[in-house]
């Protein structure tokens, strides 16, 4: 799979990335949403790994657009935030994203969602 | 029927509970940031302690990067040990309080299409800028005032927050503007059940002693006790 990981905390956006390419993956870091959208336009991505608090645009934003973008290209949509998803801000946020993760990232499950086949819309 | 005193504290008692299940996401948010990255880091780590030979600048690397986070980490459960309004810590400044409370609220209101603007004044506070006792209190009512507007200013796009005076501070809500900048994004907020209307803010602010203006769309809060 291609990856996108959206993050503003460049180490955790890194180190992700690491973790990833170590499971055989691509991965390209944006550390804003607008350098989300940009790199979107730019390559194709199977999977967006998206924080949902960023400087600029909230991550559901970013889901939004991705989504937008991709039209009827597959596209797995994944939430990685602090929030939980019975938070008001992760309840909100859980119906536009395919899977929610919450941090500390649970591993084992990052790497069974990135085996899948990406959602069709 | 007028509420007593006791009712009032009650009141008061759960608004506090109400905004402190709003600031606890954003608070357990900022532990589970660092722990994060101290697995992955862990991970890392334990890949290049097993690789033939070890990296050693890079498995120091990793330790600097976990031994950060655990600094971060430990600021983050001292923020929650000293959320009880039993602790105090000399007080604290204008603009640490409102840097702490547009902190925690911010992501939600964010999430919820209201952009959260602090004057510029808070950016760069004099050296000896006044300190006020009763931090706990103060983080209170200034989420309480947040959370009010955010709840009852129909249509709000923009909370800010701007000193009020010497030892004031006014939150005031905008509504969104028309030519706002981000024309794809569609303000959606879940139904809250405890809203904090103005009885429920002014209950907190006697409660707390602390004097506050209630206005349709701004509140004014005095940092001074009595």
């Amino acid at each position: 799979m291609n990856i996108l990981i959206v993050d503003d905390n460049t180490t955790a956006a890194e180190l992700l990335q690491e973790l990833v390419e170590l499971q055989d993956h691509t991965a390209r870091c944006a550390f804003t949403a607008q350098q989300a959208i940009e790199a979107f336009e730019r390559e194709r991505f199977d999977a967006a790994l998206v924080d949902l608090t960023l400087p600029d645009r909230p991550g559901t934003e970013v889901a939004r657009h991705l989504r937008q973008t991709a039209r009827d290209r597959p596209l797995m949509l994944i939430a990685v935030s602090g929030y939980g998803v019975d938070d008001a801000a992760g309840a909100q946020a859980a119906p536009l994203f395919d899977h929610y993760l919450q941090k500390p990232i649970d591993f084992d499950a990052l790497d069974r969602l990135l085996v899948m086949p990406p959602a069709s819309p | 029927m007028k509420a007593s005193p006791g009712a009032r504290s009650w009141i008061a008692a759960g608004v506090r509970h109400e905004l402190l299940m709003r600031a606890l996401p954003a608070l357990r948010h900022d532990m589970a940031a660092p722990v994060s990255l101290i697995r992955m880091n862990l991970l890392m780590l334990r890949r290049q302690v097993a690789a033939t030979p070890p990296d050693a600048a890079a498995c120091e690397q990793r330790v600097a990067q976990v031994d950060a986070q655990v600094g971060t980490l430990v600021d983050s459960v001292r923020a929650l040990r000293d959320w009880e309004l039993a602790t105090d810590h000399g007080g604290l400044t204008r603009a640490a309080l409102v840097t702490q409370c547009a902190a925690l609220m911010r992501a939600a209101f964010a999430l919820n299409g209201i952009a959260l603007e602090t004057d510029p004044a808070f950016d760069e506070p004099a050296a000896d800028a006044a300190r006020w006792p009763g931090a706990a209190a103060l983080r209170y009512l200034l989420l309480g005032a947040l959370c009010h507007l955010h709840d009852s200013v129909p249509g709000v796009g923009l909370i800010r927050i701007a000193p009020g005076g010497d030892a004031g501070l006014r939150v005031r809500a905008q509504p969104q503007p028309r030519d706002a900048p981000r024309p794809d994004m569609q303000p959606h907020r879940a139904p809250r059940r405890l809203a904090i209307d103005a009885l429920s803010l002014q209950s907190l602010a006697d409660d707390l002693g602390h004097g506050v203006t209630i206005e349709a769309d701004a509140v004014q809060l005095d940092l001074r006790r009595g």
